[in-house]
């Protein structure tokens, strides 16, 4: 049987007079790979947001890995690991060191080995004493998806992990973000509004539009259920006509 | 490890690599020893128009520093500690905080099990070491130029108090600080985040004073507080009610007694000790105007 890594009931956010999320409910299960698509200000940052603990919703309720978000905020931030869009640094830091006080945040005493094993990992080794200053873009991707996954979370949130990046950056994050899943176990939860990541990637997804979820299904079911569609960009403009 | 430490410890080390804030403890520095020039320099003249007296007039007055502590020779170091301290404080404060929205890390931070009080003490904590290496740093300069002044160095009693004075520079330094952190983490804009609490400082280091106790607007620059000018009722009002708040007159006439000035007037300081430890506390309690929320809003330039 399969856990449920994820859980939202009826999750609401306002800011004024203006809904940003509206009644979402939905579960990821344990070993997915669940990407959240949407239109810019779909709701997509907001929901990631309240699920990391960041921002209060209105009404509603959450739970990661069986932790509530409101009650069991610090549990629920131990269990999981986050890449912000256009995630920052101390520019004046190495890495080691940025990596360093992040991982003492996380509660892990000694940090020293995990960080050599976690670039290991991402094959990024050999950069600990240069400062941020001098890293691209892919370099920085890389060094949140390092922080992120030094104190081994059970899951991972990320917000659009590829924006910005040149294609061999995309290539990078995509075949990084599938070794995640399948060697270290870690359910993905991702945002993202590039369809062709997400056909690559994705076990599962669901379509956010103007805050409220308009589909949600595995991704294979989903490719299967409109046959008069030739792609997944195809399905995602028809099931937003039929929602608006 | 704990969290706090850790914040800390990133704090103070993060605040000691920049330049601003290196700059401003070299021009502390420079003023505790300017400090004890300009005692030196007062102490000379006054006892070279004191022996020219003795020798043309051939009677015998009293030494003008017969039993004055050898610690008046670094009286101004007071005036610079609320002037130029106090800001230096501020700026720490504000650094504190603008630091992780500016680098736009709070998000990050905020992710890990981190509670935003930890976070806070942190970052206190972490900026009042670095005030702490400040003082001792111009409190070694302090004890070292008297004894270059005097020609011997501080008996163990003076040593003491000097001690006791930049610790109680410390504790008035505090609040500031918090100041600082507060504007830093509340405001949209950097130079708003600076502007704020300066323009506070001017209020309680100037204002409250003159419209309490130093009518005389020169006392405001002398290291020992000023009995007010005039007796008038509407004076005597204003002290009555600003006199409690007026942190720095309270620093004044407790520093002056500490360092056993010719001036200090009252030798009680409990008064002032409970006012200073009260508004450190309460300046603590300003720290919950600072949420996660706050820290995690956009900082302009």
């Amino acid at each position: 049987m399969t856990n449920v890594a994820i859980r939202t009931e009826a999750l609401t956010k306002t800011y004024g007079d203006k809904p940003a999320l509206a009644d979402l409910s939905l579960e990821v299960d344990e070993g997915e790979i669940f990407g959240l698509l949407g239109h810019n200000g779909a709701g997509k940052t907001t929901t990631v947001s309240i699920l990391t603990t960041l921002l209060d919703p209105t009404s509603g309720s959450a739970e990661v890995n069986g932790h509530d978000i409101a009650r069991s905020s610090l549990d629920v931030r131990r269990s999981i690991g986050y890449l912000p869009e256009n995630v920052e640094f101390y520019d004046g830091l190495t890495l080691s060191e940025n990596l360093t006080y992040f991982a003492r945040l996380s509660g892990i005493a000694k940090p020293g080995p995990r960080i050599s094993e976690v670039l290991r990992f991402l094959d990024f080794s050999g950069h600990e004493k240069e400062r941020l200053s001098t890293f691209s873009k892919g370099m920085r991707q890389r060094v949140g998806i390092a922080q992120a996954i030094l104190h081994e979370p059970s899951v991972l949130f990320l917000d659009e992990p590829t924006s910005g990046l040149d294609p061999s950056g995309v290539k990078m994050l995509r075949e990084t973000i599938v070794r995640l899943n399948q060697e270290l176990g870690m359910t993905i939860f991702m945002n993202t509004h590039l369809l062709a990541e997400v056909t690559r990637t994705c076990t599962s997804i669901g379509i956010l539009s103007a805050g409220s979820l308009i589909h949600h299904d595995s991704l294979e079911r989903t490719l299967s259920s409109f046959p008069g569609q030739d792609s997944l960009e195809d399905i995602y403009l028809h099931i937003e006509t039929v929602h608006s | 490890m704990s969290d706090v430490m850790v914040i800390a410890q990133r704090e103070a080390r993060s605040t000691g690599r920049e330049r601003s804030a290196l700059a401003l403890l070299v021009v502390f520095l420079g003023m505790a020893l300017l400090s004890a020039a300009i005692g030196w320099s007062s102490h000379h003249t006054v006892m070279n128009v004191y022996n020219e007296t003795m020798r043309e007039m051939g009677t015998s007055i009293p030494n003008p520093f017969g039993g004055v502590s050898a610690l008046d020779t670094v009286r101004n170091t007071t005036i610079y500690i609320v002037l130029i301290g106090a800001l230096l404080a501020i700026v720490v404060g504000v650094r504190a905080s603008v630091r992780d929205r500016k680098a736009g890390v709070t998000d990050l931070i905020f992710s890990r099990p981190v509670k935003l009080s930890s976070y806070l003490a942190g970052k206190l904590l972490g900026a009042q070491v670095w005030m702490a290496v400040v003082l001792v740093v111009a409190g070694v300069g302090s004890w070292f130029s008297v004894w270059v002044v005097l020609g011997k160095p501080l008996s163990a009693a003076d040593t003491a108090a000097l001690v006791g004075f930049y610790a109680l520079a410390w504790l008035f330094l505090l609040p500031f600080c918090v100041l600082g952190m507060v504007s830093g983490a509340r405001s949209r804009h950097e130079s708003t985040a600076l502007l704020a609490p300066i323009l506070i400082w001017v209020a309680i280091t100037f204002a409250v004073p003159q419209l309490g106790t130093a009518q005389n607007p020169t006392a405001l620059m002398n290291p020992t507080p000023a009995v007010a000018s005039t007796n008038d009722l509407f004076f005597h009002a204003n002290k009555v009610v600003l006199q409690p708040v007026s942190v720095t007159e309270h620093f004044k006439h407790a520093s002056a007694v500490l360092l056993g000035l010719r001036d200090a007037g009252s030798s009680s300081v409990t008064g002032d000790l409970l006012s200073l430890g009260l508004i450190a506390l309460f300046s603590l309690g300003a720290l919950a105007l600072v949420t996660r929320s706050s820290m995690r809003r956009p900082l302009y330039e």
